[in-house]
């Protein structure tokens, strides 16, 4: 998905720091930064924290502080192997801890069980499931 | 296939699994209730959020409540935590509101320090009524059974199977 979805062409070049709060790799006095280096931010804190599971404390700072539109958020997150733990809380970008096994046996089950009883009788299917195959389009 | 929730202006969370009314099953006369996402599809009815981390239940909770905000129509919401090194789980479930915003949760399970040992049988089983999941003015199919069952123990011995 993307903002042309919604029928805009996001082009702002600046994104608002809504935390007062300095960051190592920008400049302390700035109130804003370009959309390019915050994408450099988010890619680097992407990267880490999903080879790791962790990010630079930093790292984080930079991207948690600033607040961006749910259009940036789904072209900055989309796509990625683990968009599904990123989320977007009150226009601030949160990586959540990757979840480890039994986590998706745990899925398995629960949306078999209840695929199950919510079909009907003849196979009628009203409620479908959306699982998560970590594809936008 | 999209899967992103849009909660509100400011807020997409992926949920692990969901439940959504078929396009094609939606009456004509939409019912005023549900509500549809920038991609003209419906707001899942059902939710599913498993965590197996360290995180906070408080998180959990704080984004159960996130899918019952008014821009959504999610009815229900079913959760597990699972926490690893204590070898211990929880399984909530939560339905909307009746005045329409927020999460109103079940659950017959306990928060750490009390949360279930998965060696040990619950007996817990919960039952959320079809006509929850479903809504108002959205035909169901003829001979389902009054309520959804999930048993927490079969969720406990799909952990067990597992680790």
């Amino acid at each position: 998905m993307s903002a042309a979805v919604f029928g805009v062409k996001h082009e702002r070049t600046c994104i608002r720091m809504t935390s007062p709060q300095p960051t190592a790799a920008v400049d302390p006095e700035a109130e804003a930064i370009d959309n390019e280096t915050f994408k450099k931010c988010f890619d680097k804190a992407y990267n880490t924290w999903f080879r790791w599971n962790l990010i630079a404390a930093d790292l984080r700072k930079i991207v948690e502080s600033y607040e961006v539109t749910a259009e940036e958020f789904e072209q900055l997150a989309g796509n990625r192997q683990s968009q599904r733990y990123i989320a977007l809380i009150n226009g601030r970008i949160r990586f959540d801890e990757l979840s480890g096994p039994p986590h998706g046996a745990i899925i398995g089950r629960i949306t078999k069980l209840l695929g199950t009883q919510l079909d009907g009788p003849n196979g009628v299917e009203m409620l479908c499931t959306v699982n998560d195959d970590g594809i936008l389009t | 296939m999209v899967t992103d929730v849009r909660l509100n202006n400011r807020s997409i969370k992926r949920p692990d699994a969901s439940y959504k009314i078929r396009r094609s099953q939606i009456p004509q006369q939409r019912p005023a209730w549900l509500k549809f996402q920038p991609n003209g599809h419906p707001y899942p009815n059902v939710v599913i959020e498993v965590s197996v981390n360290h995180e906070e239940p408080q998180r959990l909770l704080a984004d159960m409540q996130r899918y019952f905000t008014p821009f959504t129509s999610t009815r229900v919401w079913i959760g597990v935590k699972y926490w690893t090194a204590e070898r211990k789980f929880w399984v909530g479930w939560a339905e909307r509101r009746r005045h329409g915003v927020g999460g109103r949760l079940h659950t017959q399970m306990s928060w750490p320090p009390d949360h279930h040992d998965i060696n040990v049988a619950t007996n817990i089983v919960y039952n959320i009524p079809m006509t929850t999941i479903y809504g108002p003015n959205i035909p169901m199919p003829q001979g389902l059974p009054l309520t959804v069952t999930l048993d927490t123990d079969i969720i406990r011995l799909t952990i067990l199977d597992e680790v």
